[in-house]
């Protein structure tokens, strides 16, 4: 009998082990001496040792700045940051900042966890926001509001084999202007062995075409798209003759295309910013890069990551993530972050530093980048729900692609799903 | 009153033992599935719940989408149990045998299974690759068609899934075959020889009606399987391309988790669990007079 009770006891005790564990850890995380601990959720979505660069710029920032303890936090892939900051908002538990991409800031907006940023905009003084450059504003928008401010930034650009343009008696120094001059070159740069042009398939380079022939992809308030527009079908109709002609594959991704184009499968292609240094260190052969050819008008989008501050912290802590991601964005350290990441620093200043010149010097193509901002507009679609906007766009324009249904039935189709999925944000 | 006395403390000791598991199944099996049943009655609009009845399910039926998961979900799992779980036999009564190495043949076909999927799928889709991808060398080498662009075109895409799945799991069945081969006596096999029976009659009447309890068992787990892949298909194609490799588990994963639609995706679960349960059922209860249990 005695036997039995000391077992039901020590039962007892194994039970009670979880609960006394989430009692402890369900306190606010401790915070010794006053110190503001900022915690904050980043993504990675390159290779390479960016969460190092990561953590020296905040403990940097830790070390110059009194009362303040930011605690950077790998989180995964945008979708995955999206995933660890909505669920940890609802749980209660929300990180001060997060970096996320443009669609996501939609849903964080629509799902009530972020703060409108205007606030903090006004309270810095005119001018504040000349340290971006503008094209770059417009994913920390939604509806026309500032919700996020930008961090770390991409855009396509035109990559080619300058030893291939030789080759095929093009002058290397002469990218493809516009789109027929880009068909052109594609048929002369296309053999047996190698495709003239690779374009990867999603929405955001589909979206510039279509954007370039003087389309339009969404209204400003997000509740509608324009996808069956004549402009819009004509783009796609464009692309898919370039696939039937051969020139072009029917589907590549950024990463397939960026390996085709260091393995010599490829002449031409449409790639991130973010691809630079990988092209870089793999090519063996000369290689350039240009604006994008235009169509009817010269447009380019772009995505990445912008610092978003959560709504369900104290002001106090509210006010310290704003001064972080002020601080992050500063000419010094989004510098910093480009060097080491290859985004594009998001202060036009920053290219005037000594180390970023240096930087530039030792990898032109990155002013061609700079330089076509210009031309920028956001990633598109701009819509709530974007993600699956996104997705319905990206999916019809590889049934585009692969000839399994027309360019104006595709687009008829892919207009209805999206009003489908908007149709909730009406009233 | 005495009587439940009696009983409390003749099985107490077992409900307490049982009642940490009870606890977890109740928290993370049973509530989870009361609730995204619950929720699949509600539209999630502007961060808010939104009660709507059925029409999460009827947006989901009517869409095109979800009707090409089932059928996707369908081939994927007739397409991939049947030769996963015939290899996967036909490996066992081979590896039965004594043959040389016996032990170095049924750790490689075993291998694919102690890696992680995710990792695999990875390996498998630089094989892959239309460009620089091993499979397409080889087939260039045997003077086979060599530009095949497998995880990116339909039907390739699904096929490469499929292929992947085979791989994977064959070994496991095999394994799992092993064991119910080792069960059965071998004088039975020896009786069969002296009496006349060839290979594929000892098979036929030997083998296969007394490993029918494991059979049972592996093709429901096969199944189950076919039903919960979600991770290989993550990493490989991302349900593309146009849709032709999404199934139903990434279609929830999917509408959950980078949509942020709940009422979808628990309607989507809703519908799983259905039809899992539904399976089960039936080939539980259907099959089982058929399975011959020795006691």
């Amino acid at each position: 009998m005695k036997r039995r009770k000391h077992f039901i006891l020590a039962l007892l005790a194994v039970l009670l082990i979880p609960a006394v564990l989430f009692a402890s850890g369900a306190g606010e995380s401790k915070e010794e001496s006053g110190d503001i601990i900022l915690r904050f959720y980043f993504p990675i979505g390159t290779a390479g040792d960016l969460t190092n660069i990561m953590n020296s710029l905040c403990e940097q920032y830790n070390a110059e700045h009194e009362g303040v303890i930011v605690e950077p936090i790998f989180a995964g892939d945008y979708v995955q940051t999206m995933q660890r900051t909505l669920t940890s908002s609802k749980a209660g538990n929300p990180p001060d900042l997060a970096l996320l991409t443009s669609a996501d800031v939609w849903t964080a907006v629509d799902e009530g966890i972020i703060l409108p940023l205007q606030p903090f905009i006004d309270a810095e003084g005119e001018g504040f926001l000349d340290r971006f450059f503008p094209g770059m504003l417009e994913d920390s928008k939604v509806a026309g509001e500032f919700y996020a401010i930008p961090f770390q930034k991409s855009t396509p650009i035109f990559y080619y084999n300058k030893d291939m343009f030789r080759e095929a008696g093009l002058d290397p120094e002469v990218a493809p202007q516009n789109w027929e001059e880009l068909e052109e070159y594609a048929a002369k740069l296309t053999t047996a062995d190698r495709y003239g042009l690779e374009v990867p398939i999603d929405q955001w380079l589909m979206s510039i075409f279509i954007m370039q022939n003087g389309g339009e992809i969404n209204n400003i308030e997000g509740t509608e798209t324009y996808l069956d527009s004549p402009e819009a079908i004509e783009a796609m109709e464009y692309l898919l003759s370039l696939v039937q002609k051969g020139y072009m594959p029917a589907k590549r991704l950024f990463g397939d295309s960026s390996s085709d184009f260091v393995a010599g499968k490829t002449a031409m292609m449409y790639n991130s910013t973010g691809s630079l240094a990988f092209v870089r260190d793999s090519a063996s052969f000369d290689w350039g890069v240009a604006f994008l050819p235009m169509g009817k008008e010269r447009i380019v989008a772009t995505g990445g990551g912008q610092f978003v501050i959560s709504n369900g912290t104290s002001p106090a802590r509210q006010q310290a993530a704003w001064d972080f991601a002020k601080w992050m964005t500063e000419p010094e350290q989004t510098a910093k972050w480009s060097i080491g990441s290859g985004f594009i620093a998001v202060s036009p200043e920053a290219f005037e530093l000594p180390e970023m010149v240096e930087y530039t010097n030792a990898l032109p193509q990155a002013i061609v980048a700079r330089d076509q901002l210009q031309y920028a507009v956001g990633e598109p679609p701009k819509t709530h729900d974007a993600r699956q906007v996104s997705q319905a766009m990206a999916s019809m324009f590889e049934s585009i692609l692969a000839g399994q249904i027309s360019p104006a039935d595709g687009m008829a189709d892919l207009q209805a799903q999206s009003e489908r999925i908007l149709a909730k944000y009406h009233d | 009153m005495k009587a439940t006395t009696n009983k409390l403390r003749k099985y107490g000791q077992a409900y307490l033992l049982l009642l940490p598991s009870l606890v977890f199944l109740l928290f993370f099996t049973h509530y989870p599935v009361i609730y995204s049943v619950w929720t699949s009655f509600f539209d999630r609009i502007r961060g808010e719940n939104r009660f709507v009845g059925v029409a999460n399910y009827l947006e989901m039926f009517t869409s095109a989408e979800f009707q090409q998961a089932i059928v996707n979900n369908i081939i994927y799992a007739l397409c991939s149990t049947i030769p996963a779980v015939v290899l996967g036999l036909f490996l066992a009564v081979l590896l039965n045998t004594k043959i040389k190495a016996r032990g170095f043949y049924r750790f490689a076909m075993f291998y694919p299974t102690i890696l992680p999927i995710a990792t695999a799928s990875m390996v498998w889709v630089f094989l892959l690759s239309q460009s620089i991808g091993l499979v397409n060398h080889v087939l260039g080498m045997l003077g086979l068609p060599s530009n095949i662009d497998w995880v990116n075109t339909s039907p390739y895409a699904i096929v490469s899934i499929i292929v992947v799945y085979i791989w994977k799991y064959a070994g496991y069945y095999m394994l799992l075959f092993l064991s119910g081969l080792q069960t059965i006596d071998d004088s039975l096999y020896e009786e069969a020889y002296l009496e006349g029976a060839n290979a594929w009659e000892r098979f036929y009447r030997i083998t296969l009606p007394l490993i029918s309890p494991t059979t049972f068992f592996v093709v429901l787990v096969a199944i189950i399987n076919s039903f919960q892949a979600v991770d290989q298909i993550y990493v490989m194609t991302k349900g593309g391309p146009h849709n032709s490799t999404n199934v139903l588990l990434y279609y929830i994963y999917e509408h959950g988790f980078v949509y942020w639609d709940s009422g979808v995706a628990s309607s989507a679960s809703t519908v799983l669990f259905a039809v899992l349960l539904v399976v089960t059922f039936f080939y539980y209860y259907g099959l089982q007079k058929t399975v011959n249990y020795e006691r």
